[in-house]
């Protein structure tokens, strides 16, 4: 009994431990990425190149996702708003939700699925292939080399995704709001332009941009670090690692969309 | 401390590695003497590949087990780890070679982050190191598309690129035909003669090793077995030595009861306990 | 490093190189030398290494440029007074064949 209760305890501790270590190393992390930003090496066509993976690769699913959102809450939105008889609304109903909530939301999290989690999978083989110790070797700082240029590709991306996002998904809310259910095509724009405002956009940005760094952060520090708490330096290190980006990095999206719009409202 | 004798340029003083609590060197000692061939030998798994890491410092150590021209490797600075690391050249034992760039690319990295050379120059130089490693026409390929003993030489060309004072390589020729492996052979000893570098190489290769070592050391289950010129070792009585150059497998299982008791019982973790 | 530039009566450029030459000599010197083509274009270049002390693959890999640099054809590139250290980097390189070794070799 009293060995269990010693076992439940230290094992406690050690749950305790690891996550404070991984949260100091995460912080560490982030700071020497950032740091790598404005060190040797010129990092211009890397940050296209990530730029374009990130960014343009994605532009089919957020259409995608982008249209069928604006499509479905042009349908919601008429059937809720024309219980009150205000269907004229429709426009700013779709464009608040969206610029406001769910185009930075849900960009984060397809980019998360679409390029969080290859990011996260290529760096977490090139830890266990050592190809991360080979630039060590050469004198080369891996934060500086591999981490800094997408974290700053992940900030240009994802704002144009989220601005690519609301667009996208405006129109898909004015076909069906107003190609298919008949609300009044001056209506439906002359509200959004009425009641969107300059605070309702910049909060998208805001998040935009947090949610971008969030989801790099955690998809290249879980890529870094596969495999390395165990010792072992396996595929099986990088499949888990790219399991636990992908779940982190959207939870944390989640999270913060919260904490950030509580604190802007 | 720490005086350098003369020549030595690395000091290797009662190393210790551990994975975990699991002991996998042990009190390991030798010198590297500048501009010449050290050679590493030993059975898969003897701890080679972590001496290697040890010696170019991905594997922390602890103070006062490794000197680089009589300088505490555990105590450099970032600044000079990475003014040691300017002067080294590291083939890794799998290669190693950024997978997401062409053969050519892989070599021109230390070459484009480092120095301001020009590109046709950079491009020049990288198609002498292919030629060196007999890679000449593989530049556009993608390490994917590369057996695993050309991976192997295009890493060592990648090593090569900065012409590197030392040269760290772990097993060369694994995985090689015995004409590309002797081509690597005569490759090594001209970078000495050509360049004064100092290798360190890592191998299997009984015939390879005694070909270009200057300096021998034999290494069995964590700790040094022998060391010293080739001559001395080809004559050495201890048992082990011989068994290791006339590659006697290692005896039958002479204790049948301890190995009856791992049968039975899933056997321990091998390995040196400390 | 110390480089002297001259030209011949027939326009050739002499290059006379000293000191050391390596991965951080060989930027300014390929600059100056790529200026100096440019304003007196030149079909023929001949290399003097007696001065070099030390050489690298970029040193090698500079002289092989050299080659394009002024036309590229095997007669208009000429390396000279190699000395055994810069012979042996040209040996590394597979490219000992095309250097004159040794001063007594020497064409002047
Ligand atoms: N990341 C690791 N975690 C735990 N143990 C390890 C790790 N890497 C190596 N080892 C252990 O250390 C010992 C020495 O390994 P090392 O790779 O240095 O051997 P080696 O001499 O290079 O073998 P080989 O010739 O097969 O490459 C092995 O017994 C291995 O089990
Ligand atoms: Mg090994």
């Amino acid at each position: 009994m009293e060995g269990l209760l010693l076992d439940v305890l230290s094992g406690l501790g050690r749950w305790t431990l690891g996550h404070v270590r991984g949260t100091g190393r995460a912080g560490i992390f982030l700071m020497h990425g950032v740091r790598g930003v404005f060190r040797k090496p010129k990092k211009f066509r890397a940050i296209l190149g990530h730029v374009h993976f990130i960014g343009t690769k994605s532009f089919f699913v957020i259409g995608f996702t982008a249209a069928f959102t604006g499509m479905v809450l042009g349908l919601q939105g008429y059937y809720t708003l024309s219980k009150f008889g205000s269907e004229g609304l429709l426009g700013a109903a779709v464009a608040l939700s969206l610029i406001r909530e769910l185009g930075p939301v849900l960009s984060a999290l397809m980019v998360t699925g679409r390029a969080g989690s290859a990011i996260c999978a290529e760096i977490g083989i090139m830890r266990i292939e050592e190809q991360i110790d080979a630039l060590e070797c050469m004198a080369i700082d891996p934060h500086a080399y591999l981490i800094a240029p997408r974290f700053v590709a992940s900030l240009v991306a994802m704002p144009l995704l989220t601005a690519f996002f609301d667009v996208v998904g405006i129109a898909g809310g004015y076909l069906v709001g107003v190609s298919l259910l008949g609300v009044n095509p001056g209506a439906y724009l002359d509200g959004m332009q009425k009641s969107v405002e300059w605070l309702d956009v910049y909060m998208g940005l805001v998040k935009s941009f947090i949610f971008a760094m969030l989801f790099i952060w955690i998809c290249t520090y879980k890529g870094y670090f596969a495999g390395v708490d165990r010792g072992s330096f396996g595929p099986e290190d990088v499949g888990r690692a790219t399991t636990d980006a992908v779940v982190v990095s959207s939870v944390a999206i989640l999270v913060s969309d919260y904490v950030v719009t509580s604190l802007l409202l | 401390m720490a005086e350098t004798e003369a020549g030595a340029i690395i000091q290797v003083k009662s190393l210790n590695s551990f994975y975990g609590q699991r002991r996998v060197l042990q009190d390991i000692s030798f010198e590297v003497p500048a501009g010449k061939v050290t050679v590493i030998m030993g059975v898969s798994g003897c701890g080679k590949s972590t001496l290697l890491r040890h010696l170019i410092g991905l594997k922390p150590t602890d103070p006062g087990q490794i000197f680089v021209e009589g300088r505490d490797l555990a105590g450099f600075d970032a600044r000079q780890m990475e003014a040691f690391r300017k002067r080294i050249g590291v083939l890794f034992q799998a290669g190693a070679l950024f997978n997401s760039m062409s053969v050519r690319d892989n070599i021109a990295v230390p070459l484009r982050v480092h120095t301001r050379l020009a590109e046709p120059t950079i491009s020049i130089m990288v198609r002498i190191k292919l030629h060196q490693v007999g890679l000449t026409r593989f530049g556009d390929y993608m390490p994917s598309q590369l057996s695993g003993g050309m991976r192997k030489r295009a890493g060592l060309a990648r090593a090569l690129a900065m012409d590197p004072e030392m040269l760290f390589v772990d097993e060369p020729s694994s995985g090689l035909d015995p004409i590309t492996a002797a081509g690597l052979d005569d490759l090594i000893l001209e970078l000495r003669e050509a360049m004064g570098m100092t290798l360190i190489v890592v191998t299997h290769e009984l015939e390879s090793a005694f070909r270009i070592a200057d300096q021998l050391i034999v290494l069995d289950q964590g700790r040094v077995l022998a060391a010293g010129m080739p001559e001395s070792i080809r004559e050495s009585r201890d048992e082990r030595v011989v068994q290791f150059l006339t590659r006697r497998a290692d005896e039958r299982t002479r204790d049948q009861e301890g190995y009856l008791s791992d049968l039975l019982t899933g056997g321990r973790k091998v390995g040196v306990h400390p | 490093m110390e480089m002297r530039m001259d030209w011949d009566a027939d326009g050739a450029l002499r290059l006379a190189l000293q000191g050391r030459l390596d991965l951080e000599t060989v930027p300014d010197i390929r600059k100056r030398v790529l200026k100096a083509l440019k304003k007196k274009p030149s079909a023929q270049v001949a290399v003097d290494l007696s001065g070099i002390e030390r050489m690298d693959t970029a040193g090698v890999a500079f002289l092989v440029e050299l080659r394009n640099l002024v036309g590229g054809k095997a007669g208009d590139w000429r390396l000279e007074k190699a000395s055994g250290a810069v012979m042996k980097m040209l040996e590394l390189a597979r490219l000992d064949v095309l250097a004159d070794a040794g001063a007594d070799h020497g064409r002047d």
